[in-house]
């Protein structure tokens, strides 16, 4: 008769041989870390952390990961930013962390503001003289609806896109200067 | 019903299904459905074109005065034909439909592209093709709510801010009682023959009207 095992028994007999690659253990530290400076980057985002309390945070998750990844933090911060929003808190974060960077990062995300306006301005346009010519409508209380608009949305997603690789590239950019001058 | 020349109204009189009145704005160029109503009841604005030799193709705008979905629910039901009339409705309201996507998309199957509006509606004067009618933003039973004035008829066409003796609710998303106070009284003060309700009868004459804002705010404005 077979012996009866506990399912304990049985995950323990199927794991038994079951061992992580060195590589494989450092992969999983790896994702492990970056959950949680997500985590610490989502309280910063609700304002339960200053610049300075999450700088403490992450220099104790480091040492609790053995991680040291600068680069990865900052690029990080700069996945958080929206181009189109309001981007205070993650400009004051970066200036703790890649203070030579913010200046260029606002001159970048002003000249985003002011391209999408006028993208925004021509659409409002094109949308009014499209409401005017083909239908006869217009009036002051008549508002454009430029989520109507392809064109105005293809172009808001290519302005949104160039954007964001140029923030990338930025940080990029400061963190090899950062490593470097260290 | 034909109430003057060129302004109709499909009163929904069953009074144990809830939907709202229609009304067809009408000239020599063009044709406006203020409020189309529930879909499963589009029958009886359908039915109400027939009458004066119509059919929903010959509409050409299509306004809510809100975006509840008794007012605006059949707008879906145009908006996928071939050649669809624009839609058109406050910014604000289109903003609670936004936010209201997922409730509405589980609970009445609704998708929101359904209902893109093609423009937005604020306050001020309105030009279609020959028709000239005034926007006043009126918010208070719904946030981004709209009164049509129509200068031509001295029809105000309210929605559901106020009606023949009663108010509109304000306890549904977005309401708020001071405001739906502050657009009552505001168009209380308009130069209206036709006070164009989204329930109800439809009511007629100055004095009436102006004796009708006066019943509703001494009757209900210390409830709200």
């Amino acid at each position: 008769m077979a012996e009866i095992k506990s399912t304990l028994d049985l995950v323990m007999e199927r794991t038994r041989d079951l061992s992580l690659s060195e590589e494989e253990k450092a992969a999983q530290q790896k994702e492990a870390f970056e959950k949680r400076l997500q985590g610490l980057l989502q309280q910063y985002a609700d304002q339960a952390l200053n610049p300075k309390s999450f700088q403490q945070e992450r220099d104790a998750l480091e040492s609790e990961y053995r991680i040291h990844d600068p680069g990865s933090i900052v690029q990080a911060v700069g996945e958080r930013i929206d181009p189109s929003g309001d981007n205070r808190r993650w400009l004051d974060l970066l200036a703790a962390l890649v203070p030579q960077v913010v200046s260029d990062l606002e001159t970048l995300l002003t000249e985003h503001r002011n391209q999408g306006h006028a993208i925004e301005v021509e659409a409002m346009a094109r949308s009014a003289r499209m409401l005017s010519q083909q239908h006869a409508i217009s009036g002051a209380a008549v508002l454009s609806n430029t989520e109507k608009d392809q064109q105005f949305r293809d172009q808001r997603d290519r302005l949104e896109n160039r954007t964001r690789t140029r923030i990338k590239e930025m940080l990029h950019r400061a963190q090899n200067q950062e490593a470097s001058s260290q | 019903m034909e109430l003057a020349s060129g302004l109709h109204a499909f009163i929904w009189d069953t009074p144990n299904v809830n939907n709202c009145n229609s009304y067809l704005l009408r000239s020599a160029e063009k044709t406006i459905l203020v409020d189309p109503g529930h879909a499963a009841y589009f029958d009886h604005v359908r039915r109400g074109l027939e009458r004066i030799d119509l059919t929903p193709e010959n509409i050409d705008l299509v306004i809510c005065t809100h975006a509840h979905p008794d007012h605006m629910e059949a707008a879906r039901l145009l908006t996928g034909r071939a050649s669809p009339p624009l839609l058109a409705l406050h910014a604000a309201e289109w903003a609670l439909v936004q936010s209201m996507a997922p409730y509405l998309k589980a609970t009445m199957g609704v998708a929101l592209e359904d209902f893109e509006p093609d423009f937005f509606l604020d306050e001020g004067p309105l030009q279609v093709g020959d028709l000239a009618l005034i926007v006043h933003h009126t918010p208070g039973h719904s946030p981004g709510g709209v009164t049509l004035y129509w200068p031509e008829h001295k029809a105000l066409i309210v929605g559901d801010l106020v009606f023949n003796g009663g108010l509109g609710r304000t306890d549904l998303p977005g309401g708020d009682g001071n405001q739906l106070k502050q657009s009552i009284r505001r168009m209380s003060e308009m130069d209206a023959e036709w006070l164009l309700s989204g329930h109800g009868q439809v009511l007629s004459g100055a004095a009436a009207i102006k004796t009708n804002f006066q019943q509703v705010e001494q009757t209900w404005f210390n409830y709200i």
